[in-house]
């Protein structure tokens, strides 16, 4: 089966059968483990241990592990942070507004976008929390009743922060979750050991495929679709107040808050599409991740890239048409002050190598879109050092000028917090089903009267009929 | 326990319990004689007695043995002079701190303190305000000196050896006192033919009358003082001149025009902070514009930047080595000009230099009995001799200049009282020798050999408070009390006569210098106490207990100070020829000054650590020297011109080649340095200081460079002729400013802020348009969208705010120790320093201006910075736990424990005043031997763990202590309307200043000082178009330019660095 969709040129599919399907997802959990699993999964999970290691060490010793100063009192830790919440966008996109929009080629992706969601939010979620001082009284941000009637600031970015990102990581991980409820049943369903099918059996929650499960199933996915829809914008604009509230120039810009969004999604395609290529590659799903949907995620991180591009630009042009001198340096220290080099990066990766995808050809060109998406990750990390860095090392007072060295503490912990990913992310491609098996069916199989066309609405009674109030 | 079940408390007579039958019932059941649960015995002593029996038993053994130990601790602490406040004392209230007037002396010269007692330990000192010379003012030594009691380094423990092959073995003072009946006994018998004791230069009678009875006793002996940087050179130039040695002392407060040749009136000089106050009082713009006062003019030569030097309204950079000549043509330029005769041109040959010396003696001249003119220690006799007559015609004498009798009258110099004794000892001609707080084989020049020709001495006893690198020489080692710990006396620069009163017993088993002497004179272990009383009574024939207890307690002896001697040149006839004579010579040197490319070596005590007695106080290391900003370190200061010649970069390490030794040292490369004069800083690259300082016993690696072993007998502080030999190795300097070397984009922008962030006008400018400097930053309409409800309101009685002169600051350190002494600030080393983690809640932020062309003309402006506590605190806001906050008299407040540590505060904060604990700071304290560092701390202030802010409170300890101190005084007078008054809270940096350049006060009180100075034509405030309205204001810099020179280097008034 797989055989027929390589590299196929045309939107034109070979049929896709429901047992096909079914076939080819379940394959990868219920097969014993492939061999070349272990070797990627040792080198995660050794990537985790690291992690483990350097945040105990940083716990038990002292926030100077790191390379930070009384002059930048954040660097890698917040770059890390929104650079990881930036990845998780990605996910909630794909599934909640594509899936609003009505854009079918999303189901695919979807289960894979959205795992890398869940587990990038909580690499991010690490790092806000090991970044302070006294991790052990982190709980003091938190509005709870206590005997010192201590509420926590609430005009502080990051108490907002704290709700924004824990919210969008419940609704992330529901949703995620609901959407697995059939595909986890359908594993039970095929189990050929007790323990196998107690254990899915579990986790599907009594699944039967009822026309009332069905239903229920339908109308909560567009509730939480719904309700994550908003959250791919408020995250990151939250997270971008954590910069644009404050009084420091090169943060405190109005434009952080669509730039922050589209640098998220950017950056979060790019990543879909880094872990999705090897997959359907190694997993065979070629013939269900095609190359249609690889097609449409270069043409959204072009228009992003674009976006990016543009907030660049008018940061640059807001320093010198507000007068404002200190803004003026800030942005010009940037591109060739002592951080040239990072800045330069940044553009490179984030404005001028997504250009290559206004070529079809190259837009599915595999060796081609995995260079241009790990440069845009590459980017997009150096985007939130310029940001953060460069606007901290030279602020109002030229006494307080400094520089930050990263330490091989900070260089291991960002190691490790990749280690932290892969580990839960391999562990995700072997026990669940990587790909949304009932919304395939509903969307991309093609039944013998539907003259070829998988993205007829009415070819998928089940999914797309039932979730859509609307008029089609 | 018992009273509680009292039952008078209950209204029951204890048979009563129960019973119905008594006049008062609780309830109906207890009236019927039923047993109420509820009631009954509330109180029942078996449930309230926490102790068993057994518990109880033990808590007596506890208290029992606690009480045989407190009485045997009193049994042995108990004396009769240093009571510990074990028991209440009258009139004293507990956890107050108590003042106590003592002095500190450094290099025979007394600083007047007032120690702060905190239950019977000293925790801080403080100038004292009766002390004519410092008048409340501190340096940064006298601060820190409480951490040097409190060092775990001290020596404790007597040592000895025969020799220095055999093996130390330790001893008490019982061993000390029967070794020194031998030693009495061998020396009695050849009067002392063989008995030297060498000393630190000192000024105390206890010390000047044991001299003279050792001289009776042992006619023969010899009492040397030497200091590693001597002064002798005013003494004997002033014999040069008027035939009598003298000391100069000077007025400032009636000089008009000031020039210091390399002297560093304003930074070096025994008598610094009254020098610095007087020339401070001269420096009121306001005044002048109020047609009150004149302003002084300070003219600078040397060769490296010194703190003088930075402040001065002209300074010209020139070697040390070309003094000579230029002190012989400015006598020469003012001859002239007195006989109104046109100046003399190309004096000096170099255009720039004989523009600036015209100019100045131009000035000189027409402030005649009006200007001082004062030149370095390190300069010859005959330079001195030149100055003083330059003084003397100008008719300064008597008025800006004044002498007294030098008190160590003809004595020989001290470097050649050295040599002199090196030598005898070396013939073994020396059988005792003495050495009484000195510390000669680290600080001797090479060539003497100190160390070898002690191994000659049979009997070498050295008194000091480290067991350090003469120490490990020496046959015995006695550990040496530490000022607070005993009595003596000392006098300062104009011989106010101070009693060193004790604060404390000895930590350890220590004696002072005094009680050792006496030791060794009468087999007696004396009390330091009679011996320094002994001496006043000796001193003063009306010493009276009255005056003795009046002089402790106000720290001076009233009319102490010397009487100027009525000065006149020798031959009054001749004296215009004697120095025509002198003149001619120098000005016609065959030699007088070396070829340009050949470098001059100008050794200079470090601002720091002096001349390595303070090496091991931490927070002397950590402080960030005025002006290369460089902290736990030293090195050889170069100008940029002299590096690039030299192929020489800055932190390059070089071999520094002098007289045939050889120093490896790494090279700063400093703005305002002389070309061809490289500045060598002394006091570093100690072997036996301590783990502070670096020692080789505990493997603690040197800190800094040793320069000593280039120095030599016969050059101690200029020297020609030095190579420096660039390496390929590079060394890191723990430099709070420019840790990195600056690109051409941020030196330009760095350029441009400084102008704005560090405002400054000439006089002349200021006095026609005395309003441009609040107009140098164009403001920014403050348009408001709302009525922001959060916005602060001052809601309290009070509004502190402080306000800061930098026509004043000299960046002379002191406020920022005395911060750091008040508020238990931790000390981070160097590495944590060059990671840019340095902890001082106030730092002083130094700003160069003059052009990239001659980096040698810089000239300096130093801003102190510390929390502005801005009323719409930017840090306040972003705080997601409210951890910094707002007080109600407008302080911008940090709750320590609330901080969880997100630095977001630190990040939003304009001016970069927050410090964050990257690490426990005070882990060493969990080391036992570490212990007594805790008796540092004062007790008003926590002391912050790691992962929190910290950052300037504006001291609001005091601030809160006076609230309090007013509120009981208004309660006891009835007086409601009694308020803080201006000067009831001084913040410990304003304490400091000897130049009352910050001043604190409350703004809603419009008549305050620093009300007043806010509002004044030069209070601006920094960063106003952020509107985080900054409670502290800070007052332009008013530079009082000569219009001669200043326009010819008119230039514009802007920051500019090195790069």
């Amino acid at each position: 089966m797989a055989t027929v969709n390589q590299q196929d040129a045309s939107r034109v599919a070979p049929p896709l059968t429901l047992a096909g399907v079914t076939e080819a997802v379940c394959r990868i959990v219920e097969e014993p483990t492939p061999k070349n699993w272990w070797p990627a999964f040792g080198l995660a999970s050794t990537g985790l241990l690291i992690l483990l290691a350097m945040v105990g060490y940083l716990i038990l010793t002292g926030i100077g592990v790191w390379g930070l100063n009384n002059r930048i009192g954040w660097c890698w830790d917040i770059t890390n942070f929104v650079f990881w919440v930036g990845i998780g966008h990605a996910g909630t996109l794909i599934s909640a507004i594509l899936y609003l929009f009505r854009q079918n080629w999303r189901t695919s992706i979807n289960r894979a976008a959205e795992a890398m969601t869940i587990f990038a939010v909580i690499c991010a979620l690490l790092f806000p929390t090991i970044h302070v001082g006294r991790v052990w009284v982190i709980y003091w941000a938190l509005p709870y009743p206590n005997a010192m009637s201590m509420w926590p600031n609430f005009r502080s970015p990051l108490l907002w922060d704290v709700f924004a990102v824990s919210t969008y990581f419940t609704i992330s991980l529901l949703f995620w979750f609901m959407g697995m409820i059939p595909d986890l049943a359908t594993i039970r369903d095929r189990a050929t050991t007790t323990t196998r099918r107690m254990i899915y059996g579990i986790l599907s929650f009594g699944w039967r495929g009822s026309a009332r499960n069905w239903h229920t199933y339908e109308r909560t996915y567009l509730l939480l679709a719904a309700l994550s829809t908003p959250l791919v914008l408020s995250v990151h604009s939250v997270v971008s107040f954590d910069f644009a509230v404050s009084i420091l120039p090169g943060w405190h810009t109005t434009i952080f808050p669509p730039y922050f969004v589209a640098g998220a999604i950017f950056s979060g395609f790019a990543m879909v599409l880094t872990l999705m290529i090897p997959c359907r590659a190694f997993f065979n799903l070629k013939h269900i991740v095609k190359m249609d949907h690889i097609d449409n995620m270069c043409k959204i991180i072009l228009a992003t890239g674009m976006m990016v591009g543009y907030a660049y630009g008018i940061e640059f042009f807001m320093a010198w048409y507000s007068a404002n001198e200190s803004e003026a340096f800030i942005f010009f220290n940037r591109a060739f002050g002592p951080y040239w080099w990072a800045y330069w990066t940044m553009v490179s990766c984030n404005v001028i190598a997504p250009q290559i995808f206004w070529s079809r050809k190259m837009r599915r060109n595999i060796p081609v879109i995995m260079v241009a998406c790990v440069f845009v990750n590459i980017g997009m990390w150096f985007e939130r050092f310029v940001i953060i860095c460069t606007s901290l090392h030279r602020t109002q007072l030229p006494s307080a000028w400094g520089m930050f060295y990263p330490t091989i503490v900070d260089v291991l912990t960002l190691i490790g917090s990749f280690g932290l990913f892969f580990t839960l992310f391999l562990l995700f491609i072997r026990f669940v089903p990587m790909v949304a098996i009932a919304e395939i069916k509903a969307v991309e199989v093609h039944f013998p009267d539907d003259h070829g066309h998988g993205h007829a609405a009415p070819a998928a009674p089940v999914a797309t009929a039932l979730a859509s109030p609307s008029k089609e | 326990m018992s009273s509680l079940s009292d039952p008078s408390l209950s209204g029951q007579t204890p048979t009563a319990q129960g019973t119905p039958d008594v006049g008062y019932w609780r309830s109906l059941s207890q009236l019927h004689g039923a047993e109420d649960p509820n009631i009954g015995a509330e109180f029942v002593p078996e449930q309230l007695e926490p102790m068993d029996g057994t518990t109880r038993r033990r808590f007596m053994q506890i208290m029992g043995a606690s009480v045989a130990m407190a009485s045997a601790v009193g049994c042995t602490r108990v004396h009769r002079y240093v009571v510990p406040a074990a028991r209440g004392i009258e009139g004293r209230t507990i956890g107050q701190t108590q003042p106590y007037a003592t002095a500190m002396e450094v290099a025979g010269v007394a600083i007047g303190l007032l120690a702060q007692s905190y239950e019977g330990r000293p925790i801080r000192l403080d100038g004292n305000p009766l002390h004519p010379a410092n008048k409340g003012s501190v340096n940064s030594w006298a601060v820190a000196s409480v951490l040097g009691l409190y060092d775990p380094d001290r020596s404790q423990q007597i040592k000895y050896r025969a020799n220095i092959k055999t093996a130390v073995v330790e001893k008490s003072w019982d061993d000390v006192k029967t070794a020194f009946r031998d030693l009495r006994t061998t020396n009695t018998n050849n009067q002392g033919e063989g008995l030297r004791v060498l000393s630190e230069a000192t000024s105390s009678a206890t010390l000047q009358g044991l001299k003279a009875n050792l001289k009776a006793a042992f006619p023969k002996a010899q009492w040397i003082e030497y200091e590693p940087v001597g002064r002798d050179n005013e003494r004997l130039g002033t014999k040069m001149l008027f035939g009598q040695p003298l000391r100069a002392h000077f007025d400032l407060t009636k000089a008009e025009i000031i020039v210091d040749l390399d002297a560093d009136l304003l930074g070096a000089h025994p008598a610094t902070l009254q020098y610095t106050r007087d020339y401070a009082s001269n420096r009121n713009p306001e005044a002048v514009l109020a047609k009150k006062a004149s302003y002084n003019r300070l003219y600078s030569v040397e060769s490296n930047l010194s703190t003088t030097g930075g402040s001065a309204d002209h300074r010209l950079a020139m070697r040390s080595s070309e003094m000579k000549k230029f002190v012989a043509a400015l006598a020469a330029q003012v001859g002239v000009l007195l006989k109104s005769q046109a100046p003399t041109e190309h004096a000096l040959g170099n255009a720039k230099a004989d523009r600036y010396l015209t100019a100045m003696a131009k000035d000189l001249v027409a402030n005649k009995g009006k200007c001082a003119i004062a030149v370095g220690f390190r300069h010859a006799p005959e330079v001195h001799a030149l100055v003083h007559d330059l003084n003397n015609q100008l008719g300064n004498v008597g008025k800006t200049v004044l002498y007294y009798a030098a008190p160590e009258g003809d004595a020989p110099t001290g470097y050649q009282a050295l040599a002199n004794l090196t030598k005898e000892m070396a013939d073994g001609k020396v059988n005792t020798l003495f050495i009484l707080g000195s510390n000669p084989v680290y600080s001797a020049p090479k060539d003497l050999n100190f160390a070898g020709a002690l191994t000659k001495v049979p009997n070498s006893i050295h008194v000091s408070v480290y067991h350090d690198e003469t120490a490990d020489h020496c046959s015995w080692h006695l550990p040496q009390s530490h000022y607070l710990e005993a009595w003596s006396d000392a006098r300062s620069w104009n011989g106010t006569h101070s009693v060193v009163q004790p604060l404390i017993e000895p930590l350890y088993k220590t004696r002072s210098t005094s009680e050792v002497l006496n030791l060794f004179l009468t087999g007696q272990l004396a009390k330091s106490y009679d011996l320094t009383r002994n001496a006043f009574k000796a001193a003063y024939t009306n010493s009276t207990e009255p005056t003795w207890k009046k002089a402790l307690q106000d720290g001076v002896v009233p009319d102490s100070a010397w009487k100027p001697v009525d000065a006149k040149p020798a031959t009054a006839t001749a004296d215009n020829r004697a120095m025509a004579v002198l003149l001619t010579t120098l000005l016609s040197d065959a030699a007088p000054a070396p070829a340009a490319s050949e470098l001059e070596a100008v050794f200079v005590p470090d601002s720091k650590v002096f001349d390595g007695r303070f090496t091991n106080n931490a927070w002397l290391q950590e402080i960030p020297d005025f002006i290369t900003k460089l902290t736990w370190d030293n090195a050889i200061l170069l100008s940029y011109a002299t590096a690039d010649r030299l192929g020489i970069k800055h932190q390059q390490m070089v071999n520094a080649t002098l007289n045939g030794q050889t120093v490896k040292a790494a090279v700063y490369v400093q703005p305002g340095q002389a070309n061809d004069s490289a500045t060598l800083l002394l006091g570093y690259g100690r072997k036996a200081a301590g783990v502070v300082g670096g020692t080789a016993v505990g493997r603690v690696a040197t800190v800094g460079f040793d320069f000593t072993p280039l120095r030599s007998s016969a050059a101690m502080d200029i020297v020609t002729g030095l190579k420096l030999t660039p390496l390929s190795e590079w060394y890191t300097f723990a430099s709070t400013m420019e840790h990195s070397q600056i690109d051409t984009t941020g030196q330009r922008e760095r350029d441009r802020r400084a102008d704005v962030l560090i405002r400054s006008d000439t006089l002349e400018h200021f006095k026609k348009e005395p309003g441009a400097i609040k107009h140098k930053v164009h403001e920014l309409p403050q348009v408001k969208l709302f009525d922001n409800p959060l916005e602060f309101q001052v809601k309290g009685e009070y509004k502190w705010g402080m306000a800061i002169d930098l026509s004043k600051c000299t960046g002379c350190n002191a406020c920022v120790v005395a911060c750091q002494s008040e508020n238990n600030i931790p000390v981070v080393g160097k590495q944590q320093v060059i990671n840019q983690r340095e902890m001082h809640w106030l730092r002083i932020d130094r700003y160069f201006s003059g052009d990239s062309e001659s980096l040698e003309d810089v000239t300096v402006v130093h801003q102190p910075m510390m929390c502005v506590h801005c009323e719409n605190a930017p840090c306040e806001q972003v705080c997601p736990v409210a951890a910094t906050v707002h007080s109600a008299d407008g302080t911008n407040d940090m709750v320590y424990n609330r901080c969880i540590g997100t630095r977001y505060c630190a990040n939003n904060c304009p001016f970069k005043v927050r410090r964050f604990n990257f690490f426990n700071y005070h882990k060493q304290l969990d080391d036992e031997k570490n212990n007594v560092i805790r008796l540092t701390f004062n007790p008003d202030v926590t002391v912050r763990s790691r992962g929190v802010m910290e950052k300037c409170t504006y001291c609001i300890q005091r601030i809160r202590a006076a609230k309090i101190r007013v509120k009981n005084e208004a309660i006891k007078n009835n007086d409601p309307e009694n308020k803080i008054k201006d000067g009831d809270i001084i913040t410990a940096c304003q304490q400091a200043c000897p130049a009352s350049a910050i001043t604190f006060g409350d703004l809603n009180n419009e008549a305050s000082q620093v009300s007043k100075l806010q509002g004044s034509q030069r209070g601006y405030k920094m960063l106003e178009d952020l509107n985080v309205r900054p409670r502290t204001a800070y007052l332009a810099r008013i530079r009082n330019p000569n219009p001669e020179l200043e326009a010819a280097s008119s230039k514009k008034e802007a920051g500019h660095g090195h790069g």
